[in-house]
């Protein structure tokens, strides 16, 4: 059941300016889909079906952060999930330190289990109300059952010390603590099993500005300590660069464009991210920047658009005249600039041209679709 | 390095034990909390009440509840009792009834049983009463519940319309139909009224799991590797509870209540047992020549009615997260 | 009382003097918001920052008049126009919430009636506040949803609220918001709940709403980038006071305010690689027991940098140490810059 996958990780390594990509995929998804039926009526049939995520690949290297960008809708956090078989995709595969997990129920996921942890975006949502911190933190090995009862207590005051929280707070409830210190809580919860992969889903956005500060802070030196890989999940594209250093920018259900932050931020090829990019109100009132207002809402993922769907709204097919192909076909996700030694992937037909047409297009805004 | 490890894994000792004190703490919040509730107050002075009445019912109640105070077996007793208190008060130095006489303070009802020591002891039978059938019923009633909410799909959609069938009828109509059909007596009685309140935990429950189960703390207990059992049984029922108490101890007077009609209708408690519900349909016809026969009962009924009301009112209050913050 | 404008009254929209507002709950008395001073300029844009439970949502509210039980508002003046609100009836107040004050928040789906159809809800105020017929409020009011850039009005007017967008459904509140051409509106995190991009659109259209009609904003955000973007000026409050106020472009460019620095360094900007971001320890005090001290003192760098003792025990004063750039710290307290409280303020510190 759990035999390697025949395209073994062969660690490649892609040399770009600053940065290095050691290839070496701790977690491989391969043509992942996931859609929820929509049903109605009295019974309950089938009517419709929310596409969340519609084909994507993806790998996370071991040791690396990778940031999934993208507004509500677009299918990050239900690929967090699907990552830890949370739910189960209708289509693609998982492959864990190459082992497919796709398939994997039951008694033989839970090896898997402790190598895959969550943290989550709602620190109010994610602990136990009636369960005393100590007992929270401590769930994963109680459930494994992992140590005696005194190795466990030990384990948990050392876990507790490793994200700043004092030994006394072990005896209390949650609800003694701030929204800061129930996601450090959230946090020890996730590493007590050690894990090797921890998907982050929106650690911070709940979280005000100084205290977000400290809590990316002490993610950041968790990864050091202990070579963690995270899948960081976020809507807040300041947050998702601070931290990855590989980004994946999507747009309903798929991935637009996948590349190393300073990539990102320097030469961002796709017209969604360009857009992003502009969109982020700066703290500083001295830059002037061209700003792309996108128009029009983000389309339901029930009906998405055909071809390239982020086409309705795209300023750049506006402005190359509405070309006939990004509403015929899906755009691949191919590097325009193969030679470059940087790794960068966008799904656009017009990749080569995005940047120079920014340039020219004198009013960048989308016309009213 | 040895050191600090040493000092930590005392303090996570100590912190072993003071975590017992710190779930009483937090019973004993809720609990102050409860009592914190004028409502809450004036229910449990009743309830209490009532429940020292049972408990001491032997000493309160002059006479045994089936005592035939008129009966041949009772040597020295006239063919009328002596009646204390109401009717005969204006005459307050007949406390002493003749020798003779036996001495009642409500009168005594048509078997020439003493009413004021029937309603004493009634509360033995009637008290417990309502607690057991809801108590019965949430139990029912949250398992099919859990499993309908959790598992959801082809279970919950059986397990719930056969509650919407049930609900589908008066409560009381499908009592006394089911009471008919297996017989009379105390225990299908009780059986019958639990039957009928099912659906209502049924369904509290299905949507108090529904919603707890979205949680994100579920989802990282299933992260975590956590079997479904123990998700539904340490996260999901523990955190489904709390509207079950609520609507269980305001439920209590509903269920006494429907004991109390199948009983009225001669379906529940069968003669010569007191009790409340039995002693009302019994003498039901006497209302207008001795009112005393019914109202006694009425107003013990009345009573406990009360208190349960009062004490679910007051829990409610303590338990809503809306008051706390 | 240090001055705060050096500007002429009348070029103030709005004038809140000493405003001062607690909420008696059973956990004891929370000052949500004690002795604001602060104004608006007309037609100008003033930024509220602060973090959760500094008492900027509350100020608006208080301005309003629409603070509830159990809050009370315990002192100070709101002058609109030369008159104090706080004095008003409140059927008096109600006349001037939505005609000469508008408001628009950040939950847009929640502050829209959600059983009335958008178009009459737009066309609503115009009939209690203009005076308008049914007919002229749905003219107007289809003008009103051209202008925040609602396409096809006309069929929108008759949708109901939950069939629109969060974006959509803000262009809906701004459209009321402006129905009765205010003198001043007041945004409470108006663009929180929405996406990136929709937020830019948003952010955009009242930019350019804002200088077309000149109405004077009162921007309330957690977001240093939103005040960058959209604020002439920008009060930045901490525990239910102003610690620093002045022009956009010196707040980023100069903050004072180790407060201020703090904010500001621990944004994460894109662009910027940064090993760590600058954090501020602790956490925001608790506001049933404010410190006597600076308030901020606690998590204060430069405090602990100083050896700073007095801040811990004495409440800093705003001060002006620029033309209209007022601060509320130790550091800049003494003339000569040393951190030593102000001989007036504190005499025996002197000797």
């Amino acid at each position: 059941m759990t035999e390697p996958d025949p395209v073994v990780t062969e660690a490649k390594v892609l040399t770009t300016l600053g940065t290095t990509r050691v290839k070496d995929p701790l977690v491989r998804l391969e043509g992942l889909k996931k859609a929820f039926p929509i049903k109605a009526g009295v019974l309950q049939r089938t009517v419709a079906e929310l596409r969340a995520v519609d084909g994507v690949d993806l790998e996370i290297d071991r040791g690396e952060t990778l940031g999934l960008v993208g507004e509500s809708g677009c299918g990050k956090t239900t690929i967090g999930r699907l990552l830890l078989r949370l739910i189960d995709p209708t289509g693609g595969r998982i492959i864990f330190d190459g082992t497919d997990i796709t398939e994997l129920q039951g008694k033989d996921l839970r090896p898997y289990r402790r190598k895959m942890q969550i943290v989550f975006q709602d620190p109010f949502a994610s602990l136990d109300p009636r369960q005393l911190v100590g007992d929270s933190i401590g769930e994963g090995l109680r459930i494994h059952d992992i140590g005696t009862n005194a190795e466990r207590r030990k384990k948990v005051a050392d876990m507790m010390d490793l994200v700043g929280l004092q030994p006394y707070h072990a005896d209390r409830y949650p609800h003694e603590f701030s929204g800061g210190q129930r996601q450090r809580i959230g946090i020890a919860r996730a590493l007590v099993l050690e894990p090797e992969i921890i998907v982050c889903d929106e650690p911070v956005s709940a979280l005000d500005v100084s205290i977000q500060a400290q809590v990316l802070n002490l993610l950041k030196s968790l990864q050091k300590e202990f070579g963690l890989t995270y899948l960081f999940i976020a809507h807040n594209l300041g947050v998702v660069e601070h931290i990855s250093d590989r980004v994946a920018v999507m747009y309903l259900g798929r991935v637009a464009e996948l590349t190393n932050r300073e990539q990102l931020y320097r030469d961002p090829r796709h017209p969604y991210t360009m857009a992003l990019m502009s969109a982020i109100p700066l703290p500083d009132p001295t830059i002037k920047r061209k700003r792309i207002i996108l128009t029009g809402d983000v389309p339901s993922p029930v009906d998405p658009p055909s071809g390239c769907n982020f086409h309705p709204r795209c300023w750049l097919w506006h402005h190359l005249g509405d070309p006939e192909i990004c509403v015929t076909d899906v755009p691949q996700l191919v590097d325009p600039t193969p030679d470059d030694g940087e790794e960068q992937l966008v799904a656009c037909h017009f990749r080569e041209q995005s940047a120079i047409e920014l340039e020219n297009a004198s009013r960048v805004e989308a016309v009213v679709s | 390095m040895k050191a600090p490890t040493v000092s930590k894994a005392k303090v996570a000792a100590q912190s072993a034990q003071t975590s017992g004190s710190a779930r009483s703490a937090k019973l004993r919040e809720t609990t102050r909390n409860v009592l914190a509730q004028r409502s809450a107050q004036v229910g449990l002075l009743l309830l209490m009440f009532l429940v020292l009445t049972a408990v001491f019912a032997d000493v309160i109640a002059p006479y045994s509840p089936n005592d035939n105070l008129n009966g041949p077996g009772e040597p020295g007793r006239r063919a009328e009792p002596c009646i204390h208190l109401f009717y005969e008060l204006p005459v307050v130095s007949a406390w002493g009834c003749p020798a003779d006489q036996a001495e009642t303070w409500l009168g005594t009802d048509g078997n020439s049983r003493d009413i004021f020591s029937r309603v004493v002891y009634g509360a033995r039978i009637s008290l417990p009463l309502g607690p057991i059938v809801v108590g019965i019923a949430i139990l029912i009633g949250a398992i099919f519940g859990a499993i309908a909410g959790f598992a959801g799909g082809w279970s919950d959609n059986i397990l719930m319309r056969i509650m919407d069938i049930v609900l589908s009828f008066p409560a009381l109509i499908l009592a006394i139909a089911i009471v008919t059909l297996i017989g009379n007596g105390l225990y299908n009685a009780v059986a019958a009224v639990v039957i009928v309140s099912i659906p209502l935990y049924a369904r509290l429950t299905r949507s108090a799991v529904l919603s707890t189960r979205e949680n994100d703390y579920v989802t990282a207990s299933r992260a975590l590797g956590e079997s479904s059992s123990g998700i539904l049984r340490r996260r999901v029922i523990p955190n489904s509870i709390t509207p079950l108490i609520v609507a269980g101890s305001l439920g209590i007077a509903t269920a006494v209540l429907e004991v109390a009609a199948l009983s009225f209708l001669g379906l529940g408690i069968s003669e010569p047992t007191a009790e409340w519900g039995a002693m009302i349909g019994r003498d039901f016809n006497s209302i207008f020549t001795r009112p005393l026969l019914v109202l006694a009962p009425a107003f013990a009924l009345t009573t406990m009615v009360l208190a349960f009301n009062l004490l679910g009112d007051g829990i409610r209050d303590a338990l809503d997260p809306r008051l706390n913050r | 009382m240090t001055d705060v404008a050096n500007s002429s009254n009348d070029q103030h929209i709005l004038e809140v003097k000493g405003l001062k507002t607690s909420f008696y709950t059973r956990a004891g008395v929370i000052r949500a918001v004690t002795g604001l001073d602060f104004h608006v300029n007309r037609g100008e844009v003033l930024g509220l920052v602060g973090e959760s439970g500094c008492g900027k949502s509350v100020t608006s509210l208080s301005i309003l008049g629409l603070v509830g039980d159990p809050g009370r508002i315990e002192a100070g003046e709101v002058l609109f126009g030369g008159e104090d609100l706080l004095k008003l009836s409140n059927d008096q107040m109600r006349k001037i919430r939505g005609d000469r004050i508008a408001m628009i928040f950040q939950q847009p789906q929640s502050s829209l009636n959600p059983v009335m159809k958008v178009g009459p809800q737009i066309a609503e105020a115009l009939i209690v506040h203009r005076g308008l017929d049914n007919k002229g409020a749905r003219k107007r009011s289809l003008e009103l949803m051209d202008m925040v850039g609602i396409s096809d009005a006309k069929a929108r007017y008759e949708a109901y609220p939950h069939e629109m967008s969060g974006g959509m459904a803000q262009r809906v509140m701004i459209a009321i918001a402006l129905s009765c051409e205010p003198e001043l509106l007041i945004a409470d995190e108006p663009t929180t709940a929405l996406d990136v991009t929709i937020q830019a659109q948003i952010l955009d259209l009242m930019r350019v709403l804002q200088q077309e009609t000149g109405t004077a904003i009162v921007l309330i955000t957690h977001d240093l980038g939103v005040v960058a973007e959209m604020c002439d000026r920008a009060a930045v409050m901490y525990a239910g006071e102003i610690v620093e106020q002045t022009d956009v472009r010196t707040l980023f460019a100069e903050p004072k305010h180790p407060y201020t620095r703090g904010l500001i360094g621990a944004v994460p900007v894109p662009g910027e690689i940064l090993d760590e971001l600058a954090t501020i320890p602790g956490a925001v005090p608790n506001l049933i027991e404010l410190p006597d001290g600076c308030r901020f003192a606690p998590r204060c760098a430069a405090r602990v940098e100083h050896g700073n003792v007095l801040a811990e025990r004495i409440h800093p004063e705003l001060r002006q140490v620029a033309d209209g750039h007022v601060v509320r710290c130790w550091l800049y307290h003494h003339e000569d810059g040393s951190l030593r409280p102000d001989p007036n303020v504190w005499p025996e510190a002197e000797a």
